[in-house]
């Protein structure tokens, strides 16, 4: 479970989110849709303290995440990138096994057997010994997804899952995460409503650093709590 | 013009050895200084960055034969060391290559997306060692030119050590110049064997480039 309270963000004096509370339960999957530069990837950045929070606190399992302990919580919370940030001088392996070994401690066969496992999971066996280079931008993704979850997170997060695949790849995007929600909490920053509404149980809608609807996804795509949300959703319409 | 004795020519020739062995010993070196820098420049702390930028400003900003000079002659009178030719040419070379490939280095760390960093960062990869295995591996790879092109530079400047006496081609020229009075021949045979090894190192480094980019 994890837990945002009054979570602020400024840059010089503009807020790229404000007192943003909110609560995802274990197994729970939000997404966190809204308009470009709405927020979205700033709140997830500051979940896992790529960025430090301004104000507000952060707490896993009851723990509150401090400048001392945010490694550990680190450790907790595994995320997929955007441009999915996969080390070019390694190959999938070295990318799958480097963290656990050196983080974790595991053992070699260890860690060879977990990827081993994760690559057949996602269909990438015979991918274990690919320069990353020659990957496309879908196994990609799934070998980013895997090297997360190497880590055995109980949080994973997502940040524009979809904006670099091919609309073909991104059904195959939907399962995966779909069969993650079994295993642990999921927040997915996007902008693509249509996979916002395959892969959640909530929404939540961001605009200008702050929260304007937090609500089930049917409820949500139905009636929105916000004017703005509403305006955003007949904006988009049926295109995304 | 007088024909040179062969031997004589061949006794300039072998100083390419030395010249070779001034020049890779001291981009080694170098390098391992300017890496040490490198990080210093690109870390949190203050005064490991205004160390590094110190260093290389003054070994940046004073010409290399007085650098020699010191190293070689005023230190036995400082600290009463008295260091070889070979010794005081390495340690010269090295710590001024130092400075120059170190920012080489800083702009090839800077060259590597942020994302690489994040992304270490996220996994809970502590950051000594995702700069030894994740960055620097990708930073060297996009100075690799710039660091073929230093040890070229050294190459040529290396002809310095002759002045202090070390038997590299360009003291081999000058003495067989003088004992024939002839410095036609032995300074263009010095000139084609700095010619030819410049050649050599630029070419294979073409060649290993772009098996790299393969």
């Amino acid at each position: 479970m994890i837990k945002l309270e009054k979570l602020s963000k400024k840059y010089g004096t503009n807020y790229a989110i404000k007192d943003v509370s909110m609560q995802v339960d274990a197994f729970e999957a939000v997404a966190v849709v809204g308009p470009s530069g709405g927020g979205k990837s700033t709140l997830l950045r500051c979940i896992n303290h790529l960025e430090e929070p301004t104000s507000g606190q952060v707490s896993i399992n009851g723990e509150k995440v401090t400048k001392k302990n945010r490694h550990l919580a680190a450790l907790k919370i595994g995320m997929v990138f955007q441009n999915f940030n996969l080390f070019p001088n390694m190959d999938v392996k070295g990318n799958l096994i480097y963290s656990p070994k050196v983080v974790l401690g595991m053992k070699r066969h260890e860690v060879e057997h977990k990827a081993k496992e994760l690559l057949t999971q996602f269909g990438l066996e015979n991918k274990l010994h690919a320069k990353i280079s020659s990957l496309s931008g879908g196994q990609k993704q799934r070998i980013a997804i895997a090297r997360s979850l190497m880590m055995n997170p109980e949080i994973m997060l997502f940040d524009e899952p979809t904006s670099a695949l091919d609309p073909e790849v991104i059904k195959d995007l939907i399962q995966i995460i779909s069969l993650l929600k079994s295993k642990m909490t999921i927040i997915v920053v996007s902008h693509h409503l249509k996979f916002a509404k395959a892969v959640a149980d909530r929404i939540v809608f961001m605009d200008k650093g702050l929260v304007l609807a937090d609500q089930k996804v049917d409820q949500f795509f139905s009636k929105p709590k916000s004017q703005r949300a509403r305006l955003f959703l007949e904006n988009i319409g049926d295109l995304m | 013009m007088s024909t040179l004795p062969w031997p004589s020519i061949l006794y300039i020739i072998k100083g390419a050895i030395t010249t070779l062995q001034y020049s890779i010993s001291s981009v080694f070196f170098g390098l391992i200084i300017a890496l040490i820098l490198a990080v210093f420049k690109v870390s949190k702390s203050r005064i490991l960055k205004i160390f590094a930028n110190v260093y290389t400003s003054v070994f940046r900003g004073t010409p290399l034969l007085v650098q020699l000079s010191i190293i070689y002659f005023a230190l036995p009178g400082l600290i009463g060391v008295k260091l070889t030719v070979f010794a005081a040419g390495i340690l010269t070379f090295s710590l001024n290559s130092g400075a120059y490939v170190s920012e080489i280095i800083k702009a090839g760390i800077n060259s590597v997306d942020i994302g690489q960093f994040e992304a270490a960062k996220s996994l809970g990869i502590p950051s000594r060692l995702a700069m030894r295995d994740i960055i620097l591996p990708q930073a060297m790879r996009n100075i690799l030119p710039a660091l073929i092109n230093e040890l070229v530079t050294l190459v040529k400047e290396s002809a310095i050590i002759s002045i202090i006496g070390g038997t590299d081609l360009m003291r081999r020229a000058n003495e067989v110049s003088m004992q024939n009075y002839d410095y036609f021949t032995p300074m263009l045979t010095a000139a084609g064997c700095y010619y030819i090894l410049v050649l050599t190192i630029s070419s294979s480094a073409k060649i290993l480039e772009r098996r790299l980019s393969k």
